[in-house]
C-alpha cells in the first residue's frame, strides 16, 4: 500500500451513530478509493486484522467486504485476500456523487448558521488561495460529516 | 446450530422459563441482557447442560450432537475450576478429559501464569484467561460466556476479545454471551437479546435496534409515539421511543438522538424500575 | 478423569491408613503409662478393624469432595461426560481400595482372628455414597449412615432369623442363608438410596441444600422407617433369643 493509505488505519466507529457500523467502515474504504488514497490493485487488510484492528466483530468486515465487491469496488482473490478495483467510469460517477453530497450538506450547515451564499464563495476563494487545502487533507478523514 | 424448544425450568417453586423458545443461528453473535435475577445465567447453563430442563428441549446442531459437549465451551460467572489443583494438574485434566493431544499455551504464558501455581492463588483475571484458554483447547463451535468480560482489567479484557475475534474470523463461531456491560463488546455483537421474567421482550439485531431506538428531547409531551420510558429535567424531557420509524422523523417536534447499546438497554431497563 | 479420581481415591485411603499407626502409638502408650498390658496383636486387631470400617464409610462420603470444596461442579457437569461416566469414575478407584483392605482382612483372618465381612463394608461404602450428595457436613454424614446402617444390620440379623426359623442351633454367620439374608437387606436398601441419589445427582445444581433433599425425604427416609419398623416388630422375638 502507497504511504497516503495510511490514513485507512485511522478508521474511527462511532457506537452512537444513526449508520451502522458496516455502513461506516464501507464509507471510509470508499471514500479513500474515490478520493485515490487507495490506487487499483491495492490490497486491503484481511477480515481478520481489519476485525482485530477494529475491536468487532469479522461478520461485519465480510458484511462490509462483501458489499464493497457487489457494488464493484473491490475484488476477491481466494486465499490471497481481498483487491481495489478501479473501473474509471463509476468511480468518476460516484466521486461526482460524494461531491454533490458533501457540497449540499455544506451549503446547508452554513446558510444554518446564518451566513450567505456570497459569504460561501468569498470564504472559498480565501482558502483556495492560500493553498490551505493540503492542511485539511492532512486530517483525518471524518466518516459522520 | 442452536435450537431451544418450549423449555421450561424451575427453581423450586419458582417458574424460571415457561415454553421458552430460542434459535440461534450458526456463527452469530448473541447477547443476552436484562436486570439481575430474570434468568440469564440460568438460560446458560440450561444450554451448558449443567442444568437439565423440566421440560422442553435444547438441540444443538448436527455438528455439536455428534460429540455432544465436545465442542461447546462454557465459561460460568464463578469461573469453577478446580481450585486445589495446579495449572499444569488442571490443563492436563482438561487434555485428558477432552482427549486433546497438545494444548496451546501461549496465552498463559503472555498473561505470566505460572505452570506450578494453584488455582486458588490465580487473580479473577488470569483465572478468566486460564479459562478461555481451556475452552479454546477443544475449538468449539458454541461458546457461552456469562458475565465475566467486565470483572477483567482492560488489557485482559482486549486479549479476552481478540481470541474471540481470531476464533471467529478463522471458524464460524457461534457465541452466545451474558453481559450487563456493553463498552468493548457492542462492536462483536449481532443481536440483542432482552430478557425479562423468563421471556423475550426485545430481539433485534444491533443494527436494527439501533435505528428502532432513538431518544428524543422535547419541551412538549409526544403523542402517538411507543415510549419507553422518560427523564424530565426541569425544562425538558428527554424520551426514549421503541420503535421508532424512519417516516416519523418530519411530524417530531424535538431532537432525535442517535443512542449506543448501553443507552439502549438502559432505557428499556429504566421502564422496569419505574 | 480417571487419574484424578485415582489419586483423590488413594489420598483418602491414605488418611485412613494413618489410623494404623495407632497401632504402635497405642502399645508405646500402653508400655509407658497404663500397663493395661496389652499385646500388639490385640492392638493391631482393634485398629485395623477400626480402619476397615472406617475407609468406606469415609471414602463414601467424600464422594464429592474435592467439587465441593473447589466450587467444581460447573466446571465438572459442562465437560463432554455423562452424569453416569461421572459417578463410574468416582466410585470405581475408591471400590478398587476397598477391595484391597477386603482381601488384605480375608489374609489376615486366616492367620488371625479379624474377621470382617466384606459384605457389610461394601454396604458401607455404597449407602455412604449414595448419601453423600444430599449432606454437606461429613459429622451429619456420619450420624445418617450410623442410622441406615444399624437399620441394615439389624434387619439382616432379623431376615436370617426368620428364615431359620427362630432356632438358634441353625444359627450361622456363614452360612447361604446368612449372605442371602444380607443380600436381600442390601437390595432393599440400596436400591431406594440409589434411586434418590441418581434423581437427585441427575438435576444437581450448586444451589441450596433445601432443593436437594427431596428425594431422599421422600424415598430414603420412609424405606428406613420401614427398616426400623419391621425390626420393632420382630424385636421381641430377637430380644428372647438373644437374652437366651
Amino acid at each position: 500500500m502507497r504511504r497516503e493509505s495510511k490514513k485507512i488505519f485511522n478508521i474511527k466507529v462511532n457506537a452512537k451513530s444513526a449508520l451502522p457500523v458496516y455502513e461506516q467502515i464501507k464509507r471510509v474504504i470508499k471514500l479513500a478509493i474515490l478520493s485515490r488514497h487507495l490506487e487499483e490493485g491495492d490490497q486491503l487488510m484481511s477480515i481478520r486484522e481489519m476485525a482485530l484492528k477494529l475491536h468487532i466483530n469479522p461478520n461485519t468486515i465480510i458484511k462490509v467486504y462483501y458489499q464493497l465487491e457487489v457494488e464493484g469496488f473491490i475484488y476477491s482473490r481466494p486465499g490471497v485476500g481481498y483487491f481495489v478495483k478501479l473501473d474509471g467510469n463509476k468511480i468518476q460517477k460516484e466521486r461526482y456523487e460524494l461531491f454533490e453530497k458533501v457540497t449540499s450538506e455544506y451549503i446547508s450547515k452554513v446558510l444554518d448558521l446564518g451566513y450567505s451564499l456570497e459569504d460561501m464563495a468569498e470564504e472559498i476563494s480565501r482558502k483556495t488561495s492560500k493553498k490551505i487545502t493540503k492542511k485539511i487533507l492532512r486530517e483525518e478523514i471524518d466518516v459522520n460529516n | 446450530m442452536l435450537t431451544i424448544k418450549d423449555l421450561s425450568f424451575n427453581y423450586g417453586k419458582l417458574k424460571v422459563f415457561k415454553n421458552f423458545n430460542l434459535h440461534v443461528p450458526e456463527g452469530q453473535v448473541c447477547l443476552i441482557t436484562g436486570i439481575n435475577g430474570v434468568g440469564k445465567s440460568t438460560l446458560l447453563r440450561l444450554i451448558a447442560g449443567v442444568l437439565q430442563p423440566a421440560k422442553g428441549e435444547i438441540i444443538l446442531s448436527e455438528k455439536m450432537r455428534e460429540r455432544s459437549k465436545c465442542k461447546l465451551g462454557f465459561i460460568s460467572d464463578i469461573l469453577s475450576l478446580y481450585e486445589s489443583l495446579t495449572v499444569a494438574q488442571l490443563i492436563d485434566f482438561h487434555m485428558s478429559v477432552y482427549n486433546l493431544s497438545h494444548f496451546d499455551d501461549s496465552l498463559i504464558r503472555h498473561t505470566k501464569i505460572g505452570h506450578k501455581q494453584k488455582i486458588k492463588e490465580l487473580s479473577t483475571g488470569q483465572k478468566t484467561i486460564l479459562h478461555l484458554s481451556l475452552i479454546l483447547s477443544i475449538e468449539p463451535k458454541l461458546l457461552l460466556i456469562d458475565e465475566i468480560i467486565h470483572s477483567i482489567d482492560a488489557y485482559l479484557r482486549r486479549i479476552f476479545l481478540e481470541q474471540l475475534i481470531r476464533l471467529q474470523s478463522e471458524r464460524m463461531l457461534t457465541i452466545v454471551m451474558v453481559n450487563l456491560n456493553f463498552h468493548d463488546i457492542e462492536h462483536m455483537v449481532d443481536r440483542v437479546i432482552l430478557l425479562k421474567a423468563g421471556e423475550i421482550t426485545v430481539d433485534e439485531e444491533i443494527d436494527e435496534l439501533k435505528a428502532k431506538v432513538k431518544k428524543i428531547i422535547s419541551t412538549t409531551p409526544l403523542q402517538a409515539l411507543p415510549i419507553l420510558s422518560q427523564i424530565d429535567f426541569s425544562d425538558h424531557s428527554e424520551f426514549f421511543v421503541y420503535p421508532f420509524e424512519e417516516k416519523q422523523r418530519e411530524q417530531i417536534d424535538g431532537e432525535i438522538v442517535d443512542l449506543n447499546l448501553t443507552d439502549i438497554v438502559s432505557a428499556f431497563i429504566r421502564e422496569e424500575y419505574a | 478423569m480417571l487419574k484424578k479420581e485415582f489419586s483423590d481415591a488413594f489420598k483418602t485411603f491414605m488418611e485412613c491408613m494413618i489410623l494404623l499407626l495407632g497401632v504402635p502409638l497405642g502399645f508405646v502408650f500402653d508400655k509407658l503409662i497404663i500397663h493395661y498390658g496389652w499385646k500388639l496383636s490385640e492392638i493391631f486387631h482393634f485398629v485395623f478393624l477400626a480402619t476397615i470400617l472406617i475407609y468406606p464409610l469415609v471414602a463414601g462420603l467424600t464422594i464429592f469432595q474435592s467439587e465441593r470444596k473447589d466450587r467444581a461442579f460447573e466446571y465438572l457437569f459442562s465437560l463432554p461426560l455423562s452424569r453416569f461416566d461421572i459417578i463410574m469414575y468416582k466410585i470405581a478407584p475408591r471400590f478398587m481400595f476397598l477391595l484391597l483392605l477386603i482381601i488384605v482382612s480375608t489374609f489376615f483372618s486366616i492367620f488371625d482372628n479379624i474377621w470382617i465381612n466384606g459384605f457389610n463394608l461394601i454396604v458401607v461404602f455404597f449407602a455412604s455414597s449414595f448419601l453423600s450428595i444430599s449432606v454437606n457436613s461429613f459429622v451429619i454424614g456420619v450420624v445418617g449412615i450410623s442410622f441406615i446402617f444399624s437399620a441394615y444390620y439389624q434387619a439382616s440379623h432379623t431376615i436370617h432369623l426368620i428364615f431359620i426359623d427362630w432356632n438358634p442351633l441353625k444359627y450361622n454367620l456363614f452360612s447361604t442363608i446368612a449372605l442371602l439374608s444380607y443380600l436381600i437387606t442390601a437390595v432393599l436398601l440400596l436400591i431406594p438410596m440409589g434411586m434418590a441419589f441418581w434423581i437427585t445427582f441427575k438435576n444437581f445444581d450448586v444451589k441450596p441444600l433445601k432443593w436437594l433433599l427431596k428425594s431422599y425425604i421422600y424415598i430414603v427416609v420412609p424405606t428406613v422407617l420401614a427398616f426400623y419398623s419391621f425390626i420393632f416388630l420382630f424385636f421381641k422375638k430377637f430380644a428372647e433369643l438373644s437374652g437366651l
